[in-house]
């Protein structure tokens, strides 16, 4: 069946206890990091993912003085329910499992990068030491033993937590109905990973997404290449002609005939 | 700042690439329609010999560039597995097909084959070649995480540009064939001696650069105009490699193209440097192109 995580903003305190859990499950090394120098996101950190860190904490400022507000998101990989990434891996090296997960086979890997390129959140990164493509797994080796993946396990507030994804898709949709906004539930078609906030995601860095699923927006990007191409071919054949055609006129008029 | 995932090798790729699809249109319809001149036999066969060595280097661009060559050096074969599902294993497939007509086409032109046989193999070329082409651009098209790239128009200027500098390498390297290997390319050498027919050649060529140039503006221009982000072109660090592009890569080129049609018994010893300039110009200004969109599309979010 398949799985799905709830990211309930409104019960998220910042601890980064996901982030941490993370870390040690799936062996990434302590990397040195940055002060970010974005006031508004000045205690988020790590900045960004890397290959040693497949989640991370943003902390938003939003507002000023009187009515500023903490808004804490946790970021990363948002298992796409119809993956760009695995629509776009020419090696079939990242898959969609049924259970959920994007996960990727990184003997088959031959890093290309058009996965970094083609994912609409910005999340694959490549690995320059080990030379192979870097990204959050869902944990999938502890979904497959019937376990939670790491960072829901370690989340003291269940702001994660792990269901169904018919379960996570209706609470979501009750949400939005009560005015919350949600995150995933339209985007790119849906995907694995659905927030739930008071704000929107996009005020807190998420990209502004449409709801087109990969074959649905490649159907459409292929007609439009194929009209403009078809538009360029005739405005080409008709501008050699007129021009051939002009400059046979120009020279008849210079040698007054 | 973030950094580049493809960077200027896959730029370099990009650029080879449009430009073996280009020279192979060009030098399959120099042949098709060319009523078996001469003049129009030798355009041919630069074109088609373009093609071949260009899509050879595009090739090793590519696999230079990928990540795990240097860990696993046969990786890169696992590239034609996920067909058609992934556009990127499609322009292999594509790309590898291209390569075999071409290989083919120049064997026919440099041997002197059937001309049926030919001719056969540039109208399934002429289709592989514009597809060649137009998925360096496709390849950008599809890629969601990008939205500057998102846009229907770069296929249509890649495969304009890849013609534009397909043309302008073809015609480039007659004369310098014509000196550096006079026996294996008599023809080459013939034309180019016979001074009035490579002029005639030039100058029939620059209608067709005019045109190609002026849809190639017209194209760039609408894509400023409608691209995400695409303002930043022109005022952020890649304005300068963008200028120049235009100017320089477009501008200058569609003015040597005016100036060789409009004066009148234009001298020889100047018709040919100045032709020569130009297509110079075009070819860093078709690779110019392809750096600045590419790494637009990684900067501009």
């Amino acid at each position: 069946m398949a799985k799905a995580v709830l990211v309930d903003l409104r019960r998220c305190i910042g601890c980064r206890a996901c982030q941490v859990a993370c870390k040690r499950w799936n062996d990434r090394k302590a990397t040195s990091t940055e002060l970010n120098t974005d006031p508004k996101l000045e205690w988020t950190n790590p900045r960004d993912l890397s290959p040693q860190t497949y989640t991370y904490m943003r902390f938003v400022k939003l507002g000023t003085g009187e009515s500023l507000k903490w808004s804490f998101a946790k970021v990363q990989c948002n298992h796409c329910i119809d993956p760009e990434c695995v629509n776009a891996c020419p090696t079939t090296a990242l898959i969609k499992t049924p259970d959920g997960p994007v996960t990727y086979r990184k003997e088959l890997c031959i890093g290309c990068g058009y996965c970094i390129n083609a994912c609409p959140f910005g999340v694959p990164r490549f690995d320059e030491e080990n030379k192979v493509i870097e990204k959050c797994t869902f944990c999938s080796n502890r979904l497959k033993e019937g376990l939670e993946p790491a960072c829901v396990q370690a989340c003291p507030t269940d702001a994660l937590k792990l269901m169904s994804l018919e379960e996570a898709q209706a609470k979501a949709t009750q949400a939005e109905a009560q005015g919350l906004y949600t995150y995933g539930l339209h985007e790119v078609g849906g995907t694995s990973w659905i927030y739930i906030s008071e704000v929107p995601l996009t005020d807190l860095g998420f990209p502004k997404l449409t709801d087109k699923t990969p074959a649905g927006y490649q159907t459409d990007m292929l007609a439009k290449v194929v009209g403009t191409g078809v538009f360029v071919g005739a405005a080409l054949v008709a501008g050699v002609k007129l021009y051939a055609q002009r400059r046979e006129a120009v020279e008849k008029a210079e040698r007054g005939e | 700042m973030e950094e580049l995932t493809w960077g200027i090798l896959l730029a370099a790729y990009l650029f080879v690439g449009g430009m073996a699809g280009g020279a192979y249109i060009i030098g399959a319809l120099a042949d098709i329609f060319g009523k078996d001149r001469e003049e129009c036999k030798v355009l041919s066969k630069s074109g088609v010999y373009v093609s071949l060595f260009s899509i050879i280097l595009g090739l090793v661009f590519l696999v230079l560039d990928l990540g795990r060559f240097e860990v696993d050096p046969l990786s890169p074969l696992n590239a034609y597995v996920n067909f058609p599902t992934s556009i990127m294993s499609v322009g292999t497939w594509i790309i590898t097909a291209f390569t075999v007509v071409s290989l083919m086409t120049a064997i026919l032109w440099f041997f002197k084959g059937n001309k049926y046989i030919r001719k056969l193999f540039e109208i399934v070329g002429l289709v592989l070649g514009i597809s060649t082409a137009a998925y360096t651009g496709i390849l950008l098209t599809f890629a969601r995480g990008r939205p500057f790239w998102n846009t229907p128009f770069l296929p249509s200027v890649f495969v304009v540009s890849g013609m534009l500098t397909g043309l302008a390498m073809a015609l480039f390297l007659i004369p310098i064939i014509a000196v550096f290997m006079p026996r294996f390319f008599e023809d080459f050498r013939e034309l180019v001696d016979s001074r009035k027919d490579f002029a005639q050649l030039l100058i029939g060529s620059q209608q067709y650069l005019v045109v190609l140039i002026v849809i190639e503006i017209l194209l760039v221009m609408i894509e400023l105009g409608t691209g995400h982000g695409a303002a930043s072109l022109t005022s952020g660090s890649l304005s300068a490699p963008f200028f120049t592009y235009i100017i320089l890569g477009l501008i200058v080129p569609l003015g040597i193209a005016y100036y060789s049609q409009k004066v009148e018994n234009v001298e020889y010893s100047l018709l040919v440097p100045a032709n020569v300039f130009s297509f110079i110009l075009i070819l860093v200004g078709g690779f110019l192109l392809r750096y600045v969109i590419l790494t637009a599309g990684q900067i501009i979010h």
